[in-house]
C-alpha cells in the first residue's frame, strides 16, 4: 500500500502535482478570505462621509439652480438607450425628487434607517441621472454604483442612529469582501482612468492638457508655470501614472499614507487648475480613506464621538450573519457579475471601428475622464417632402445650452434631437420631415471638421448598439499635422 | 519591496522617455503659450469698447438734437437731416452691438435697442394712448432703432408721407412724442451704459481687465460668448430669417433689420466689420486681440493657422454680403441665389468662431454654470 501511494504521489508530481496543490490552497485561499472578517468600522465612517458628501452635492446643486435649468426648463430631454421610458416629473415632482433624496442622503450619513433610506437613495440619483445623457458625468455613474453597492451592506449597524435606535442591530465584525467592494469599486475607477490616459494623445501631444493649462495661467504662483508646454507633459504623465498606480499603493498597507498624500495632492490640483470639475476631486478625497485601516476607523469614530461612549464603546465580537445563507451567496454571485461587468465595460470600445474619442461609441460609463477637448457645432434642416424645401432649425428653440453644447459633439443624441425634429415639424404641416445635420467637429486641437454625413436622413436611422455608419471618419493625417 | 522598487524604477523610465519624446518631436513648435491676457483685455476694453460707446453716445446726441429741431417746426429738409442723424446712430449702434457684457448685460441693452422686427401695431397702440412704459416687457419690440425706423421712414421712400405723420396728422403730437420718447429712452441707455465703462464713471473697464481668466463669467469668456451670439445674430435675424432660411425658404422681407429705411445690407457689412475688428483688436490700430491670442496657442485649422481660417472666412462673409444690393427686402425675393451665397459664407464663420476659436482657447460657450467630470 505503501508502495502505492508512493508512486500515486510521484506520478501526480510527474503530472503537474505543482498546480492540483496551487488549485486546492487558491480554493481554500478563496474561502478563508469570503470566511475572513474585518472591524465594520471603515464602513460605517464611508456611510457617513458618501452620505454627508450626498447631502451636500444635492444642496449645492438645488442652490445653484440646477433642477430648474436641467430638469424644468427644457423643451425635450436626452434618456439612455433603453430607458426612454425614464421622464422627469415636471417642476413639483422633480423639487419632490430632489428633497426627497437629500433627506435619504442625510439619513444615509446619520444611518437612520438605512434599509429605507439606501436603496431611496439609489433609486432617486440613479432616475435623475436617467432622465437626460446631456448631464452624464463619470462620477454621477460612480454615485450610482456606490449607493447600489451600499443597499446590500450593513453599514449601518454600528456608528448609526439605528443603532442607538435598535440596539439588537449593533453589530461590529462584518465580511472582509463587504469593506473590500468599496476599494475595489474605487481601484476600478482610477485604474480605468489610467488605463485611459494610455493613448498617443495624450502621452506623446499632452492633449487636452496642453489646451487646458495655459488657460489658466492666470492663477497665482503656478499659472505662468502652466504656459509651458513641458508642464502639460509632466502632469499628462503624472496623471496617468497615478491613476494606474494608486489603487495598489493604497492597497498596500505600508505605502497607502504616502499614497493618500498623493491622493490629496493630485485631487486639489486637478480641482484648481480644470475646468468646471466640481465636487468630484472631494468625493474621492474623502471616499479614498477607506482604503486605511480599521483601527484608523475605530480611533476616527472615538475622535468624532465626542467622549459619547454609547456611540462606540462596544465589546468587538459582534458577528454579522446573513439571516439566509443563501443570501450572501447570491450577493457574492451578483457582486461577482457586477465587477466582471465593470471590467469589461470600459473595453467594448473595441466592437466599433473608428477612433473612440471621435464616434464617442462605447465612450461613457468607461471611468474615461477628462480625455480630451472636444467642440462642435452642428446645423440641423428639416426637409418638407411635399415641397421639397428645407428649414434650418433653431437649436435654441429647443435645447438648453448645455443640451446644444453635449449634442454637438456626440452622435447618439444627434439622433434623438433628429426624431424629435420629424415630430415637431411634422406637427407644424411638415409632410413626412426628413431630417439631416450637418455637424463640425474639432478633437484636441484638430481644427473643425465634418463629423457625420450631411446627406443622410437621420429620420430613418435607429438607435442601437451597432455602429453608426453616418460618422465620417476621423482624419489621422490632419491631426498630425497640426501637431507642428 | 522589490515590486515597489520595480514600480518606481519602471516610472523613472517612462517620465525619462515621455521627456526624450517631447523634446523630439516638438522641434519647431512654441514650447511655452507667450500672451498677455489682460492686456489683450486692455486694449479691447480702452481702444474698442470705450471709444465706440463713446461714439454712438455722440451720435445719440446729435439725434437727439436733429429730432428736436424737426419736432419744433417739421419741414423736409430737417426731416432729411434727422434721417441721415438716425442712419449715422444705427450705424454706430452696429459696432457696439457685440459688447453685451457688464454694463450692457445688465440692462440687456442689445434687446432693449434693437429688437427686430418692429411691432407696428403696439407702437400705433402705445402713441395714440400716449400711456406706455417703454421698458415694460410688452413693449420690447415697440422700442429702439427699429421702432424710431419705423416712425422716420416710409417703405416707399416718399418722405412727403412722412412728413404728414408729424404735420397734417390728427395724430401729429403723438408722433412727436414718441419720437422724442424713444430716442431719449435709447440714449439714456447708452449713455448709462457708457458711463458704466469710463473710468470717469463706474470704471467697469478696471473689472473687465482683472477679470482675466477663461471660466464661465470671466472677460474672455464673456466676451467669446458675446461674439458668438451676436455673430448668430447676423447669420439668424439679419439674414437667415429673411431669407427665409427656417421657412422653407419662403422670404420673409418685413423680418428685415431698418425695414422701413431700407439700408439693412450696410448695417449688416457694418456689424460684420466691428465683429472683425473686435477679434483682431483693431481699435485705431491694430492692438492685441483674439487673433494675437489664437496664434500665441498655436491653434490650428487644416493646413493654416485658425488665425487664418478665420480672417479669410470673415473677409469672405463680409465681400458676400458686399455683393447683396439694398433693400434686402427687395433682395431675398427678387434673388435669392447672392443672398443664400452670402449665408453659407457667414455660416461658415460660424463653425471656426464657435468651434475651434473656444476650444483653442478652452472658453466654454455656454451661458450656464456646470460641472464637468
Amino acid at each position: 500500500m505503501e508502495t502505492g501511494i508512493k508512486t500515486f504521489t510521484a506520478e501526480a508530481r510527474r503530472r503537474g502535482e505543482k498546480e492540483m496543490i496551487n488549485f486546492a490552497s487558491l480554493r481554500l485561499c478563496g474561502e478563508n478570505y469570503l470566511n475572513s472578517t474585518t472591524h465594520i468600522a471603515p464602513l460605517a465612517v464611508f456611510r457617513v462621509i458618501f452620505g454627508g458628501m450626498m447631502f451636500a452635492s444635492v444642496i449645492r446643486f438645488w442652490l445653484k439652480g440646477w433642477i430648474e435649468t436641467q430638469y424644468i426648463n427644457p423643451k425635450l430631454f436626452f434618456p439612455f438607450y433603453g430607458f426612454e421610458w425614464i421622464k422627469p416629473l415636471g417642476e413639483t415632482g422633480m423639487y419632490l425628487v430632489f428633497a426627497a433624496m437629500a433627506i435619504a442622503a442625510l439619513f444615509l450619513m446619520l444611518g437612520l434607517f438605512y434599509r429605507i433610506s439606501a436603496p431611496v437613495f439609489f433609486i432617486l440619483f440613479t432616475y435623475v441621472e436617467l432622465i437626460d445623457k446631456s448631464n452624464y458625468l463619470n462620477h454621477y455613474y460612480f454615485i450610482s454604483i456606490v449607493s447600489l453597492l451600499l443597499c446590500f451592506v450593513p453599514a449601518n449597524r454600528y456608528f448609526s442612529l439605528d443603532v442607538l435606535r435598535k440596539p439588537s442591530l449593533l453589530v461590529t465584525q462584518i465580511p472582509s469582501w463587504m469593506v473590500d467592494i468599496f476599494k475595489l469599486q474605487l481601484a476600478i475607477v482610477y485604474f480605468f482612468a489610467g488605463i485611459a490616459k494610455l493613448n498617443y494623445d495624450w502621452l506623446f501631444r499632452a492633449m487636452p492638457l496642453v489646451i487646458w493649462l495655459p488657460a489658466k495661467s492666470n492663477l497665482p504662483l503656478v499659472g505662468e508655470l502652466l504656459n509651458y508646454k513641458l508642464t502639460a507633459y509632466v502632469f499628462s504623465w503624472f496623471g496617468a501614472i497615478y491613476d494606474i498606480l494608486i489603487p495598489f499603493f493604497l492597497f498596500n498597507k505600508r505605502t497607502q499614507n504616502i499614497a493618500y498624500f498623493f491622493v490629496i495632492v493630485f485631487h486639489a490640483a486637478t480641482a484648481i487648475i480644470l475646468p468646471v470639475i466640481g465636487m468630484f476631486p472631494y468625493i474621492m478625497i474623502l471616499a479614498t480613506t477607506i482604503f486605511f485601516s480599521s483601527e484608523f476607523h475605530k480611533n476616527l469614530i472615538r475622535k468624532i464621538s465626542f467622549g459619547k461612549k454609547y456611540l462606540f464603546n462596544h465589546r468587538d465580537d459582534i458577528t454579522f450573519s446573513f439571516s439566509r445563507p443563501f443570501a450572501g451567496k447570491l450577493l457574492l454571485g451578483l457582486l461577482c457579475l457586477h465587477f466582471t461587468v465593470q471590467v469589461l465595460l470600459p473595453f467594448r470600445y473595441l466592437l466599433y471601428p473608428g477612433n473612440l474619442f471621435w464616434t464617442e461609441e462605447g465612450y461613457r460609463f468607461s471611468w474615461r475622464v477628462m480625455l480630451m477637448e472636444k467642440g462642435g457645432t452642428v446645423f440641423f434642416y428639416v426637409k418638407d417632402l411635399a415641397t421639397g424645401k428645407e428649414s434650418e432649425v433653431v437649436n435654441s428653440m429647443y435645447l438648453t445650452r448645455q443640451q446644444e453644447k453635449m449634442l454637438s459633439t456626440q452622435p447618439d443624441m444627434m439622433l434623438q434631437y433628429a426624431h424629435f425634429l420629424a415630430a415637431e415639424y411634422g406637427n407644424k404641416g411638415y409632410v413626412n420631415p426628413a431630417v439631416r445635420a450637418e455637424s463640425y467637429v474639432t478633437l484636441n486641437g484638430s481644427g473643425s471638421k465634418p463629423f457625420i454625413n450631411s446627406s443622410m436622413d437621420l429620420t430613418k436611422e435607429k438607435e442601437s448598439f451597432t455602429s453608426k455608419n453616418w460618422i465620417l471618419p476621423f482624419e489621422e493625417k490632419e491631426l498630425s499635422y497640426a501637431e507642428r | 519591496m522589490i515590486i515597489k522598487r520595480n514600480f518606481l524604477n519602471a516610472m523613472q523610465s517612462c517620465l525619462v522617455a515621455g521627456l526624450l519624446v517631447f523634446s523630439s518631436c516638438n522641434p519647431e513648435g512654441n514650447n511655452t503659450v507667450n500672451f498677455d491676457r489682460s492686456a489683450m483685455l486692455e486694449n479691447i476694453g480702452s481702444n474698442i469698447i470705450i471709444p465706440n460707446y463713446t461714439d454712438l453716445s455722440d451720435k445719440m446726441n446729435l439725434l437727439q438734437q436733429a429730432a428736436t429741431d424737426f419736432t419744433s417746426a417739421p419741414d423736409n429738409s430737417k426731416l432729411t437731416t434727422l434721417q441721415t442723424t438716425f442712419r449715422n446712430a444705427y450705424l454706430s449702434w452696429q459696432k457696439c452691438s457685440a459688447f453685451e457684457v457688464g454694463p450692457a448685460m445688465q440692462v440687456s441693452l442689445r434687446m432693449s435697442v434693437n429688437t427686430f422686427p418692429t411691432d407696428t401695431v403696439q407702437i400705433q397702440s402705445n402713441l395714440t394712448s400716449g400711456s406706455y412704459n417703454l421698458e415694460a416687457a410688452n413693449n420690447i419690440d415697440a422700442r429702439g432703432f427699429p421702432a424710431m425706423d419705423y416712425l422716420l421712414h416710409k417703405r416707399n421712400g416718399n418722405n412727403a408721407e412722412v412728413l404728414e405723420r408729424f404735420t397734417t396728422n390728427p395724430d401729429a403730437q403723438d408722433w412727436k412724442d414718441y419720437l422724442t420718447a424713444l430716442i431719449n429712452d435709447t440714449k439714456t441707455l447708452v449713455d448709462a451704459v457708457k458711463n458704466n465703462w469710463e473710468t470717469t464713471g463706474g470704471n467697469y473697464l478696471a473689472t473687465f481687465i482683472t477679470n482675466d481668466g477663461i471660466d464661465v463669467g470671466s472677460s474672455l469668456g464673456e466676451l467669446v460668448n458675446q461674439l458668438n451670439y451676436d455673430y448668430e445674430i447676423l447669420k439668424n435675424a439679419r439674414i437667415g430669417i429673411p431669407a427665409g432660411k427656417q421657412t422653407l425658404g419662403i422670404a420673409l422681407p418685413e423680418k428685415c433689420e431698418a425695414y422701413y429705411a431700407g439700408y439693412s445690407v450696410e448695417l449688416a457689412l457694418e456689424q460684420i466689420n466691428a465683429i472683425k475688428n473686435l477679434y483682431l483688436g483693431f481699435g485705431t490700430s491694430n492692438g492685441s486681440g483674439l487673433d494675437d491670442y489664437l496664434i500665441a496657442l498655436d491653434a490650428r485649422h487644416d493646413n493654416q493657422t485658425l488665425d487664418e481660417a478665420i480672417q479669410t472666412q470673415l473677409s469672405l462673409a463680409a465681400a458676400a454680403l458686399q455683393n447683396v444690393p439694398d433693400p434686402l427686402s427687395e433682395t431675398v425675393v427678387n434673388n435669392q441665389t447672392i443672398v443664400n451665397t452670402a449665408y453659407t459664407e457667414i455660416q461658415k464663420g460660424v463653425v471656426l468662431l464657435k468651434t475651434d476659436m473656444p476650444s483653442a482657447m478652452s472658453v466654454l460657450i455656454t451661458y450656464q454654470d456646470g460641472d464637468g467630470d
